[in-house]
């Protein structure tokens, strides 16, 4: 393989597809039904409230209508249903990804777009492309299920150093220096949030925290080992942090962070597990044999 | 499309050519439209559209300007319009977003005395609306409202839309 083939297609595990979709098709669940669930009043909008997007006049999706998006919400609900459990990947995969589609961009239609979607939108476009995919197949290594990892990790690292680079298109390279965190402290208090913009100084550290770590994010798709689980649990944090003190989670963002996860190794942590094995004596090996090695401990990398 | 390579231990699919070049095009064409739509994009290109929550800058001796919408009912009452999805079914921001529009043309207001009659038809209905704006300066904390577009409901008792254009290519 070439160097370009290597890093956006790699020889990963199918399993790791297989986790995915277990987490990310009920997200969608919780997406429709919890988090972005303006297109439903948005149905009784009048249609003069109504402003599109490119991606519907090209689709030629209509303006949302009382009835329309009951209709597309069922179609979601079924799609990632069938889809979480792994049978019709690709059918079940596509519906749902042009579903979600239609909903998020039905909520972003009234002139206020939010960029925590992206890498949800990217993965939910990817997954069906590799095919079937079995929570066993750790020993199954596939440069399509590589690719359409490699395509979240993409949108995910997208989201932030984009934030960055659009920090200094609209805000300037003053941004960091600037009043924004309190200006958003001010408009969605929450928690200790008060008490953060009550201090200007810890609210510029903040936002040179942020804007440096929205630069380097790209170094996500390089990192390995205890240097990546770092860099997430920072990422994880972050996200903890702006949810403690503004209410905003971006966890369609963070649920796309898994794939940087060796979710491979979980299969075989849990059926190797002691608790799990010692009850069944069919499964003990004869005293002196040597442990089999764990299917997936050849993965070094988290990648 | 894939060929399959025996291995220790398990098995490799590795991509043909094919399935592998409209991967790694697939790859370039959405990176390079995400890096357009927030370098020289706008909302529209969503959801390639500019990554710009909270990219905007405030200075330290600013104002925070925040939009209200106020509705006097039927009832002689006047009250704050609920704007959030759960209540009226749209939100301050989206709101915020359209204040331009709406100042252009306040007769849009009438749409939301529609959605109101329809969302919340228990409410008493509101003969006029008001959009406005509370600027509240960031050093002081003093806070000053200002009226931006002022609407007369149309048959407040059953408000029907205004029948303005919407989409993309309206004003």
């Amino acid at each position: 393989m070439n160097p370009v083939e290597r890093f956006l297609a790699p020889e990963l595990p199918l399993a790791r597809v297989a986790w995915l979709r277990h987490v990310i098709y009920p997200f969608v669940l919780l997406d429709v039904l919890w988090i972005v669930t303006d297109p439903i009043p948005h149905g009784d909008v009048p249609p003069s409230l109504y402003r599109g997007l490119v991606v519907r006049d090209v689709l030629h999706l209509p303006a949302p209508s009382h009835v329309y998006v009951r209709v597309l919400l069922g179609v979601i609900v079924v799609s990632a249903l069938v889809a979480a459990t792994g049978r019709l990947p690709r059918l079940a995969g596509w519906v749902c990804a042009v579903g979600m589609l239609d909903w998020v961009s039905n909520a972003f239609a009234y002139s206020k777009v939010d960029h925590d979607h992206f890498a949800l939108v990217v993965a939910l476009f990817v997954l069906p492309t590799a095919g079937r995919a079995r929570v066993p197949d750790v020993d199954v290594r596939s440069q399509a299920a590589g690719w359409a990892v490699r395509m979240v990790q993409v949108g995910a690292v997208s989201i932030y150093f984009l934030s960055a680079s659009a920090k200094m298109r609209f805000g300037g390279w003053d941004w960091a220096n600037g009043a924004t965190l309190i200006w958003a402290l001010t408009r969605r208090p929450n928690g200790i949030g008060p008490w953060v913009g009550s201090h200007p100084a810890l609210t510029h550290a903040m936002q040179w925290i942020v804007l440096v770590a929205e630069f380097c994010s790209p170094v996500l798709l390089w990192l390995r080992g205890r240097a990546l689980y770092a860099a997430l649990a920072f990422w994880g944090g972050f996200h903890l942090s702006t949810y403690l003190m503004l209410k905003i989670h971006f966890l369609p963002l963070v649920v796309c962070l898994l794939s940087f996860l060796p979710l491979e190794r979980l299969g075989p942590w849990w059926s190797t597990r002691p608790r799990h094995r010692l009850p069944h004596p069919a499964r003990r090996r004869p005293a002196g044999s040597a442990r089999p090695p764990a299917a997936s401990e050849e993965l070094s990398s988290a990648r | 499309m894939t060929a399959m390579r025996g291995r220790p231990g398990g098995s490799t699919q590795r991509l043909g050519p094919y399935s592998l070049l409209w991967r790694l095009a697939t790859t370039a064409v959405v990176v390079t439209t995400v890096c357009l739509g927030t370098w020289v994009g706008d909302d529209e290109w969503w959801p390639f559209a500019p990554m710009s929550q909270y990219a905007f800058s405030v200075q330290n001796n600013g104002v925070i300007n925040s939009l209200t919408m106020d509705a006097l009912t039927t009832d002689g009452e006047v009250v704050r319009v609920p704007l959030s999805k759960e209540m009226i079914g749209i939100e301050r921001a989206e709101i915020e977003g359209q204040a331009p529009r709406i100042i252009r043309t306040p007769e849009l207001l009438q749409d939301i005395a529609v959605l109101h009659h329809r969302r919340l038809p228990h409410e008493t209905p509101y003969a006029t609306i008001w959009l406005r704006n509370t600027s509240t300066s960031i050093p002081t904390g003093d806070a000053t409202v200002h009226t931006l577009a002022t609407w007369q409901v149309r048959d407040p008792l059953d408000p029907q839309p205004s029948g303005l254009p919407g989409g993309r290519g309206s004003r």
